[in-house]
Protein backbone atom coordinates (compact mmCIF):
# COMPACT_ATOMS: atom_id res chain seq x y z
CA UNK A 1 0.00 0.00 0.00
CA UNK A 2 2.79 2.16 1.01
CA UNK A 3 4.49 1.41 -2.45
CA UNK A 4 1.56 2.25 -4.30
CA UNK A 5 0.91 5.42 -2.32
CA UNK A 6 4.80 6.78 -3.42
CA UNK A 7 4.29 5.03 -6.94
CA UNK A 8 1.39 7.72 -7.10
CA UNK A 9 2.97 10.47 -5.43
CA UNK A 10 6.07 10.69 -7.76
CA UNK A 11 3.81 10.19 -10.89
CA UNK A 12 1.87 13.16 -10.05
CA UNK A 13 4.62 14.87 -9.63
CA UNK A 14 6.60 13.92 -12.84
CA UNK A 15 2.92 15.02 -14.35
CA UNK A 16 3.34 18.21 -12.80
CA UNK A 17 6.74 18.73 -13.83
CA UNK A 18 5.98 17.66 -17.48
CA UNK A 19 2.54 19.35 -17.50
CA UNK A 20 4.88 22.82 -16.15
CA UNK A 21 7.53 22.42 -19.45
CA UNK A 22 4.56 21.42 -21.77
CA UNK A 23 3.74 25.49 -20.64
CA UNK A 24 6.45 27.03 -22.34
CA UNK A 25 5.62 27.06 -26.27
CA UNK A 26 8.22 25.49 -28.49
CA UNK A 27 9.95 28.47 -29.90
CA UNK A 28 10.31 29.85 -26.23
CA UNK A 29 12.09 26.31 -24.87
CA UNK A 30 14.20 26.73 -27.92
CA UNK A 31 15.24 30.50 -27.17
CA UNK A 32 15.91 29.62 -23.40
CA UNK A 33 18.16 26.45 -25.28
CA UNK A 34 20.47 28.57 -26.66
CA UNK A 35 24.04 29.77 -25.37
CA UNK A 36 22.86 33.04 -24.15
CA UNK A 37 20.31 31.46 -21.68
CA UNK A 38 22.43 28.76 -20.34
CA UNK A 39 25.64 30.30 -20.23
CA UNK A 40 24.00 33.12 -18.42
CA UNK A 41 22.30 30.50 -16.23
CA UNK A 42 26.32 29.16 -15.62
CA UNK A 43 27.10 33.16 -14.38
CA UNK A 44 24.29 33.26 -11.92
CA UNK A 45 24.86 30.00 -10.89
CA UNK A 46 28.80 31.10 -10.01
CA UNK A 47 27.39 34.20 -8.73
CA UNK A 48 25.10 32.23 -6.23
CA UNK A 49 28.06 29.89 -5.39
CA UNK A 50 29.96 32.56 -4.13
CA UNK A 51 26.97 34.05 -2.32
CA UNK A 52 26.97 30.50 -0.36
CA UNK A 53 30.54 29.87 0.59
CA UNK A 54 30.66 33.63 1.88
CA UNK A 55 28.02 32.55 4.00
CA UNK A 56 29.30 29.26 5.26
CA UNK A 57 32.96 31.13 5.69
CA UNK A 58 30.72 34.05 8.15
CA UNK A 59 28.80 31.21 10.13
CA UNK A 60 32.91 30.05 11.23
CA UNK A 61 34.49 33.63 10.74
CA UNK A 62 33.64 36.78 13.32
CA UNK A 63 33.16 39.39 9.94
CA UNK A 64 31.60 42.39 11.63
CA UNK A 65 27.97 43.27 11.07
CA UNK A 66 28.82 46.55 8.57
CA UNK A 67 31.15 43.94 6.51
CA UNK A 68 28.34 41.58 6.52
CA UNK A 69 26.36 44.33 5.50
CA UNK A 70 28.56 45.50 2.66
CA UNK A 71 29.02 42.32 0.77
CA UNK A 72 25.62 41.28 0.81
CA UNK A 73 24.57 45.22 -0.79
CA UNK A 74 27.41 44.38 -3.44
CA UNK A 75 25.92 41.11 -4.41
CA UNK A 76 22.28 42.37 -4.46
CA UNK A 77 23.33 45.86 -6.63
CA UNK A 78 25.30 43.57 -8.57
CA UNK A 79 22.60 40.86 -8.91
CA UNK A 80 19.91 43.95 -9.89
CA UNK A 81 22.58 44.93 -12.87
CA UNK A 82 22.12 41.91 -13.95
CA UNK A 83 18.39 40.79 -13.63
CA UNK A 84 18.31 44.10 -15.55
CA UNK A 85 19.03 42.85 -18.36
CA UNK A 86 16.57 39.59 -18.28
CA UNK A 87 13.83 42.23 -17.82
CA UNK A 88 15.50 44.47 -20.54
CA UNK A 89 15.36 41.15 -23.09
CA UNK A 90 11.49 40.53 -22.26
CA UNK A 91 10.59 44.25 -22.69
CA UNK A 92 12.72 43.70 -26.12
CA UNK A 93 10.71 40.71 -26.77
CA UNK A 94 7.15 42.04 -26.31
CA UNK A 95 8.13 45.37 -28.09
CA UNK A 96 6.87 44.98 -31.46
CA UNK A 97 9.31 47.77 -32.39
CA UNK A 98 12.09 46.35 -30.36
CA UNK A 99 11.34 42.80 -32.07
CA UNK A 100 11.65 44.24 -35.09
CA UNK A 101 14.70 46.21 -34.99
CA UNK A 102 16.79 43.46 -33.01
CA UNK A 103 15.99 40.92 -36.03
CA UNK A 104 17.08 43.88 -38.50
CA UNK A 105 19.70 44.84 -36.59
CA UNK A 106 21.46 41.73 -34.76
CA UNK A 107 24.86 43.13 -34.53
CA UNK A 108 23.61 46.46 -32.71
CA UNK A 109 21.34 44.13 -30.73
CA UNK A 110 24.45 42.33 -29.23
CA UNK A 111 26.46 45.37 -29.22
CA UNK A 112 23.54 46.70 -26.94
CA UNK A 113 23.50 43.30 -24.52
CA UNK A 114 27.58 43.71 -24.44
CA UNK A 115 27.57 46.54 -23.04
CA UNK A 116 25.14 45.90 -20.87
CA UNK A 117 27.02 42.58 -19.52
CA UNK A 118 30.09 44.23 -19.51
CA UNK A 119 28.97 47.11 -17.19
CA UNK A 120 27.13 44.06 -15.11
CA UNK A 121 30.13 42.31 -14.80
CA UNK A 122 32.30 45.01 -14.15
CA UNK A 123 30.16 46.57 -11.32
CA UNK A 124 30.34 42.49 -10.08
CA UNK A 125 34.09 42.76 -10.21
CA UNK A 126 34.34 46.21 -8.23
CA UNK A 127 31.97 45.64 -5.80
CA UNK A 128 31.21 42.34 -4.75
CA UNK A 129 34.65 40.31 -5.67
CA UNK A 130 36.52 42.70 -4.39
CA UNK A 131 34.39 43.49 -1.03
CA UNK A 132 34.47 39.41 -0.88
CA UNK A 133 38.44 39.34 -1.17
CA UNK A 134 38.21 42.07 1.40
CA UNK A 135 36.18 40.79 4.04
CA UNK A 136 37.56 36.96 3.87
CA UNK A 137 41.04 38.48 3.56
CA UNK A 138 41.25 36.81 0.65
CA UNK A 139 39.97 33.38 1.41
CA UNK A 140 36.76 33.36 -0.95
CA UNK A 141 37.66 35.89 -4.11
CA UNK A 142 34.03 35.39 -5.59
CA UNK A 143 34.09 33.30 -8.79
CA UNK A 144 34.51 35.15 -12.05
CA UNK A 145 32.34 35.36 -15.34
CA UNK A 146 35.07 36.44 -17.56
CA UNK A 147 35.29 33.56 -19.90
CA UNK A 148 31.63 33.20 -19.88
CA UNK A 149 31.03 36.54 -21.36
CA UNK A 150 32.09 36.27 -24.43
CA UNK A 151 29.95 32.45 -25.04
CA UNK A 152 27.07 34.50 -23.57
CA UNK A 153 27.14 37.50 -26.11
CA UNK A 154 28.00 34.74 -28.90
CA UNK A 155 24.65 33.14 -28.47
CA UNK A 156 22.42 36.39 -29.10
CA UNK A 157 22.81 35.99 -32.73
CA UNK A 158 22.29 32.41 -32.35
CA UNK A 159 19.23 33.65 -30.29
CA UNK A 160 18.32 36.29 -32.54
CA UNK A 161 18.02 33.30 -35.67
CA UNK A 162 15.65 31.84 -33.20
CA UNK A 163 13.39 34.87 -33.14
CA UNK A 164 13.29 35.39 -36.12
CA UNK A 165 12.29 31.93 -37.32
CA UNK A 166 9.56 32.01 -34.93
CA UNK A 167 8.62 35.21 -35.79
CA UNK A 168 5.43 34.87 -35.76
CA UNK A 169 5.10 32.75 -32.25
CA UNK A 170 7.15 35.01 -30.32
CA UNK A 171 4.24 37.81 -31.12
CA UNK A 172 2.21 36.02 -29.01
CA UNK A 173 4.29 35.86 -26.02
CA UNK A 174 2.79 37.47 -23.14
CA UNK A 175 4.73 39.31 -20.26
CA UNK A 176 3.36 36.79 -17.46
CA UNK A 177 4.69 34.15 -19.31
CA UNK A 178 8.27 35.97 -20.11
CA UNK A 179 8.02 36.75 -16.47
CA UNK A 180 8.01 33.51 -15.26
CA UNK A 181 10.00 31.30 -18.16
CA UNK A 182 12.58 34.22 -18.39
CA UNK A 183 13.25 36.72 -16.18
CA UNK A 184 11.97 34.29 -12.82
CA UNK A 185 14.05 31.27 -13.81
CA UNK A 186 17.20 33.11 -14.84
CA UNK A 187 17.60 35.88 -12.34
CA UNK A 188 19.83 36.25 -9.59
CA UNK A 189 18.43 34.82 -6.35
CA UNK A 190 18.13 37.46 -3.52
CA UNK A 191 20.59 37.32 -0.91
CA UNK A 192 18.18 35.43 1.45
CA UNK A 193 17.09 32.70 -0.15
CA UNK A 194 21.00 32.01 -0.78
CA UNK A 195 21.63 28.87 1.75
CA UNK B 1 38.84 79.32 7.07
CA UNK B 2 42.21 77.66 6.80
CA UNK B 3 44.33 80.47 6.36
CA UNK B 4 48.03 81.02 4.73
CA UNK B 5 49.96 77.61 4.29
CA UNK B 6 53.78 78.30 3.55
CA UNK B 7 56.27 76.23 2.16
CA UNK B 8 58.95 75.92 3.94
CA UNK B 9 60.59 74.64 0.51
CA UNK B 10 59.71 77.00 -1.69
CA UNK B 11 58.40 79.73 0.87
CA UNK B 12 54.83 79.99 -1.36
CA UNK B 13 52.12 81.29 0.66
CA UNK B 14 48.63 80.05 -0.47
CA UNK B 15 45.43 80.41 0.78
CA UNK B 16 42.96 77.19 1.07
CA UNK B 17 39.66 76.49 1.61
CA UNK B 18 37.75 73.46 0.75
CA UNK B 19 34.37 73.64 -0.89
CA UNK B 20 32.44 69.84 -1.40
CA UNK B 21 30.13 71.18 -4.21
CA UNK B 22 26.97 68.65 -3.72
CA UNK B 23 26.14 67.59 -6.82
CA UNK B 24 22.22 66.25 -6.94
CA UNK B 25 23.03 62.86 -5.24
CA UNK B 26 23.92 65.45 -2.05
CA UNK B 27 25.66 62.24 -0.63
CA UNK B 28 29.04 64.13 0.60
CA UNK B 29 29.46 65.72 3.69
CA UNK B 30 32.47 66.58 6.76
CA UNK B 31 34.57 67.36 3.74
CA UNK B 32 37.92 68.96 5.21
CA UNK B 33 41.65 68.52 4.05
CA UNK B 34 44.96 69.23 5.34
CA UNK B 35 48.28 70.18 3.60
CA UNK B 36 51.33 68.94 4.11
CA UNK B 37 54.57 71.41 3.60
CA UNK B 38 56.59 69.01 3.45
CA UNK B 39 55.54 66.74 1.02
CA UNK B 40 53.44 69.76 -0.68
CA UNK B 41 50.23 67.16 -0.90
CA UNK B 42 47.04 67.59 0.50
CA UNK B 43 44.32 65.09 2.05
CA UNK B 44 41.05 65.51 1.30
CA UNK B 45 39.16 64.00 4.12
CA UNK B 46 34.80 63.34 3.38
CA UNK B 47 31.96 61.10 4.32
CA UNK B 48 30.10 59.43 1.71
CA UNK B 49 26.32 58.49 2.48
CA UNK B 50 24.71 55.97 1.01
CA UNK B 51 21.71 56.55 -1.44
CA UNK B 52 18.68 54.25 -1.26
CA UNK B 53 20.43 51.05 -1.40
CA UNK B 54 23.17 52.32 -3.52
CA UNK B 55 26.61 52.17 -1.87
CA UNK B 56 28.85 53.17 -4.63
CA UNK B 57 29.67 56.37 -6.37
CA UNK B 58 32.20 57.70 -9.01
CA UNK B 59 33.73 60.32 -6.86
CA UNK B 60 36.13 63.01 -8.68
CA UNK B 61 37.97 66.38 -7.68
CA UNK B 62 37.85 70.24 -9.10
CA UNK B 63 39.57 72.75 -8.10
CA UNK B 64 39.56 76.75 -8.93
CA UNK B 65 43.03 78.37 -8.52
CA UNK B 66 43.01 82.57 -8.19
CA UNK B 67 39.58 81.78 -10.28
CA UNK B 68 40.95 79.68 -12.76
CA UNK B 69 39.10 76.15 -13.04
CA UNK B 70 41.38 73.58 -12.83
CA UNK B 71 41.08 69.03 -12.84
CA UNK B 72 43.49 67.90 -10.75
CA UNK B 73 45.47 65.13 -12.99
CA UNK B 74 44.48 61.55 -12.43
CA UNK B 75 48.41 60.71 -11.31
CA UNK B 76 47.99 63.19 -9.05
CA UNK B 77 45.14 61.91 -7.21
CA UNK B 78 45.08 58.86 -4.84
CA UNK B 79 42.48 56.98 -2.47
CA UNK B 80 39.21 57.23 -2.24
CA UNK B 81 38.72 58.99 -5.81
CA UNK B 82 37.12 57.44 -8.80
CA UNK B 83 34.76 54.81 -10.05
CA UNK B 84 33.03 52.76 -7.84
CA UNK B 85 33.96 54.45 -4.70
CA UNK B 86 32.20 53.16 -1.44
CA UNK B 87 30.17 54.95 1.44
CA UNK B 88 31.74 55.69 4.41
CA UNK B 89 33.08 57.54 6.75
CA UNK B 90 36.44 60.00 6.86
CA UNK B 91 37.10 58.88 3.10
CA UNK B 92 40.05 60.11 1.97
CA UNK B 93 42.09 61.35 -1.24
CA UNK B 94 45.38 62.68 -1.44
CA UNK B 95 46.29 65.09 -4.13
CA UNK B 96 49.79 65.55 -4.92
CA UNK B 97 49.72 68.96 -6.07
CA UNK B 98 53.23 69.86 -7.51
CA UNK B 99 51.85 67.57 -10.00
CA UNK B 100 49.57 70.42 -11.13
CA UNK B 101 50.01 73.36 -9.45
CA UNK B 102 52.90 76.11 -10.20
CA UNK B 103 52.80 77.80 -6.99
CA UNK B 104 52.59 81.56 -7.01
CA UNK B 105 52.37 83.72 -3.93
CA UNK B 106 49.36 84.32 -2.11
CA UNK B 107 47.24 81.86 -4.95
CA UNK B 108 43.85 80.95 -3.29
CA UNK B 109 42.83 77.59 -4.15
CA UNK B 110 39.45 76.03 -4.01
CA UNK B 111 38.85 72.27 -4.15
CA UNK B 112 35.62 70.57 -5.24
CA UNK B 113 34.56 67.18 -4.07
CA UNK B 114 31.71 65.91 -6.25
CA UNK B 115 29.76 62.59 -6.50
CA UNK B 116 28.12 60.99 -8.90
CA UNK B 117 26.51 57.33 -9.88
CA UNK B 118 29.26 54.96 -10.89
CA UNK B 119 29.54 54.46 -14.64
CA UNK B 120 30.74 51.78 -17.09
CA UNK B 121 34.59 52.23 -17.95
CA UNK B 122 34.45 53.15 -21.60
CA UNK B 123 36.39 50.20 -23.74
CA UNK B 124 38.35 51.46 -26.79
CA UNK B 125 37.31 50.29 -30.15
CA UNK B 126 35.02 50.85 -32.55
CA UNK B 127 31.67 52.06 -31.79
CA UNK B 128 29.60 49.56 -29.64
CA UNK B 129 26.28 49.86 -31.38
CA UNK B 130 27.88 49.95 -35.64
CA UNK B 131 24.68 49.69 -37.62
CA UNK B 132 25.23 48.47 -41.33
CA UNK B 133 26.67 51.55 -43.74
CA UNK B 134 23.93 53.00 -45.35
CA UNK B 135 22.93 51.37 -49.18
CA UNK B 136 24.61 54.14 -51.46
CA UNK B 137 23.99 52.81 -54.56
CA UNK B 138 20.10 52.83 -55.34
CA UNK B 139 20.35 57.24 -54.53
CA UNK B 140 23.57 57.90 -56.52
CA UNK B 141 22.19 55.59 -59.04
CA UNK B 142 19.40 56.87 -59.05
CA UNK B 143 20.70 60.44 -58.85
CA UNK B 144 22.77 59.58 -62.18
CA UNK B 145 20.09 58.14 -64.17
CA UNK B 146 17.63 61.16 -62.54
CA UNK B 147 20.15 63.54 -63.67
CA UNK B 148 20.58 61.82 -66.55
CA UNK B 149 16.74 61.58 -68.06
CA UNK B 150 16.11 65.32 -67.29
CA UNK B 151 19.49 66.52 -69.46
CA UNK B 152 18.07 64.05 -72.06
CA UNK B 153 14.66 65.51 -71.64
CA UNK B 154 15.76 69.24 -71.52
CA UNK B 155 17.76 68.87 -74.47
CA UNK B 156 14.87 66.74 -76.46
CA UNK B 157 12.80 70.14 -75.22
CA UNK B 158 15.70 72.48 -76.92
CA UNK B 159 16.11 70.23 -79.80
CA UNK B 160 16.56 71.78 -83.41
CA UNK B 161 13.01 71.52 -84.19
CA UNK B 162 11.57 72.94 -81.24
CA UNK B 163 14.24 75.79 -81.83
CA UNK B 164 13.62 76.28 -85.38
CA UNK B 165 9.87 76.54 -84.67
CA UNK B 166 10.32 79.07 -82.02
CA UNK B 167 12.29 81.06 -83.75
CA UNK B 168 10.45 80.91 -86.95
CA UNK B 169 6.63 80.49 -86.43
CA UNK B 170 5.62 81.43 -82.37
CA UNK B 171 6.04 84.84 -82.20
CA UNK B 172 5.78 84.77 -77.83
CA UNK B 173 9.42 83.37 -78.00
CA UNK B 174 12.18 85.72 -77.34
CA UNK B 175 13.83 84.53 -80.45
CA UNK B 176 10.89 84.62 -82.74
CA UNK B 177 11.59 86.31 -85.98
CA UNK B 178 8.74 87.64 -88.01
CA UNK B 179 10.21 87.61 -91.63
CA UNK B 180 11.14 83.81 -91.66
CA UNK B 181 7.03 83.25 -91.52
CA UNK B 182 5.77 81.43 -94.63
CA UNK B 183 2.02 81.60 -95.89
CA UNK B 184 0.70 79.51 -98.16
CA UNK B 185 -2.71 78.80 -99.45
CA UNK B 186 -4.37 75.74 -97.67
CA UNK B 187 -1.34 73.37 -97.58
CA UNK B 188 -0.16 72.61 -94.40
CA UNK B 189 2.39 75.77 -93.81
CA UNK B 190 6.12 75.08 -92.82
CA UNK B 191 4.89 76.10 -89.07
CA UNK B 192 2.25 73.40 -88.72
CA UNK B 193 5.07 70.69 -90.38
CA UNK B 194 7.11 72.20 -87.56
CA UNK B 195 4.79 72.59 -84.75
CA UNK B 196 4.38 68.51 -84.73
CA UNK B 197 7.76 68.00 -85.16
CA UNK B 198 8.33 70.76 -82.23
CA UNK B 199 5.53 69.22 -79.98
CA UNK B 200 6.62 65.59 -80.47
CA UNK B 201 10.33 66.31 -79.41
CA UNK B 202 9.05 68.72 -76.71
CA UNK B 203 6.57 66.03 -75.09
CA UNK B 204 9.35 63.38 -75.37
CA UNK B 205 11.51 65.92 -73.77
CA UNK B 206 8.90 67.18 -70.68
CA UNK B 207 8.21 63.34 -69.94
CA UNK B 208 11.93 62.40 -69.79
CA UNK B 209 12.25 64.93 -67.56
CA UNK B 210 9.47 64.27 -65.42
CA UNK B 211 10.78 60.69 -65.34
CA UNK B 212 14.05 61.89 -64.21
CA UNK B 213 12.70 63.54 -61.75
CA UNK B 214 10.47 60.74 -60.61
CA UNK B 215 13.45 58.79 -60.21
CA UNK B 216 15.33 61.45 -58.09
CA UNK B 217 12.77 61.60 -56.02
CA UNK B 218 12.82 57.95 -55.29
CA UNK B 219 16.66 57.88 -54.59
CA UNK B 220 16.03 60.87 -52.02
CA UNK B 221 13.01 58.60 -50.46
CA UNK B 222 15.27 55.37 -50.20
CA UNK B 223 18.26 57.43 -48.48
CA UNK B 224 15.64 58.90 -45.81
CA UNK B 225 14.08 55.92 -45.40
CA UNK B 226 17.45 54.09 -44.77
CA UNK B 227 18.15 57.74 -42.38
CA UNK B 228 14.71 56.79 -40.33
CA UNK B 229 15.10 52.84 -40.36
CA UNK B 230 18.53 54.02 -38.56
CA UNK B 231 17.52 56.33 -36.19
CA UNK B 232 14.55 53.62 -35.59
CA UNK B 233 17.18 51.37 -34.76
CA UNK B 234 19.05 53.39 -32.56
CA UNK B 235 16.16 54.63 -30.72
CA UNK B 236 14.55 51.21 -30.12
CA UNK B 237 17.54 49.33 -29.47
CA UNK B 238 19.22 52.26 -27.27
CA UNK B 239 15.87 53.04 -25.22
CA UNK B 240 16.39 56.64 -25.68
CA UNK B 241 13.83 59.42 -26.97
CA UNK B 242 12.68 58.95 -30.25
CA UNK B 243 14.56 60.82 -32.82
CA UNK B 244 11.55 60.41 -35.46
CA UNK B 245 8.40 62.25 -34.45
CA UNK B 246 5.07 62.17 -35.49
CA UNK B 247 2.87 64.43 -33.56
CA UNK B 248 -0.46 64.68 -34.98
CA UNK B 249 -1.86 68.84 -33.88
CA UNK B 250 -5.42 70.39 -34.44
CA UNK B 251 -4.95 74.22 -33.63
CA UNK B 252 -8.32 76.46 -33.34
CA UNK B 253 -7.83 80.55 -34.26
CA UNK B 254 -10.40 83.39 -35.06
CA UNK B 255 -7.74 84.78 -36.68
CA UNK B 256 -8.34 84.91 -40.31
CA UNK B 257 -11.98 83.57 -40.52
CA UNK B 258 -14.39 86.04 -40.24
CA UNK B 259 -17.18 85.55 -37.85
CA UNK B 260 -16.31 82.23 -36.81
CA UNK B 261 -12.41 79.64 -35.78
CA UNK B 262 -11.10 77.70 -38.27
CA UNK B 263 -9.32 74.76 -37.05
CA UNK B 264 -6.13 73.10 -38.10
CA UNK B 265 -5.03 69.38 -38.47
CA UNK B 266 -2.44 67.85 -39.11
CA UNK B 267 0.61 65.86 -38.70
CA UNK B 268 3.91 67.62 -37.53
CA UNK B 269 6.99 65.28 -38.57
CA UNK B 270 10.30 65.90 -36.75
CA UNK B 271 13.24 64.10 -37.65
CA UNK B 272 16.27 65.15 -35.95
CA UNK B 273 19.56 64.21 -37.72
Amino acid sequence: MKNLLLTFIIGCTSYSVLAQDANIPNSLQKLLDTDFFTQYDEIRQRAHTSVKAFKKLSAEENYSEEDLEIVKDAYMASAEKFNAILVGVKNDLLNKRSRKMLIRFPDAYSSKLEKELDYANEYYEQTFRKEIARVTNGEILGLSFMELLPVVIKGVKIAIQVINKFKAEVRKYNDAMLQQHLVEKYKFQEWEKLL
Amino acid sequence: MKNLISTLLFLVLMVLSVDAQETNLGNISNVDWQYDSLSKKITISYDLARVGAERYFRISVDAVIDGQPLTPSTSALEGDVGNYIRSGLSNKIIWDVTQDILFTQNASLQIKVTSKSVQPTPTPGPDPMPLPEPNLFIPIGAGVLGGGLIVAGLGNMNSDDVKEYESSCDPNSSSFNSSFVEVSGNAPSTCDLLYDEAKKDHDGGTTLSMIGVGVIVVGVGWFIKQKIDEASAIDGLRGGDDRIKVDPFYTVGSVFWPGGQIGNLGLKFTYNF
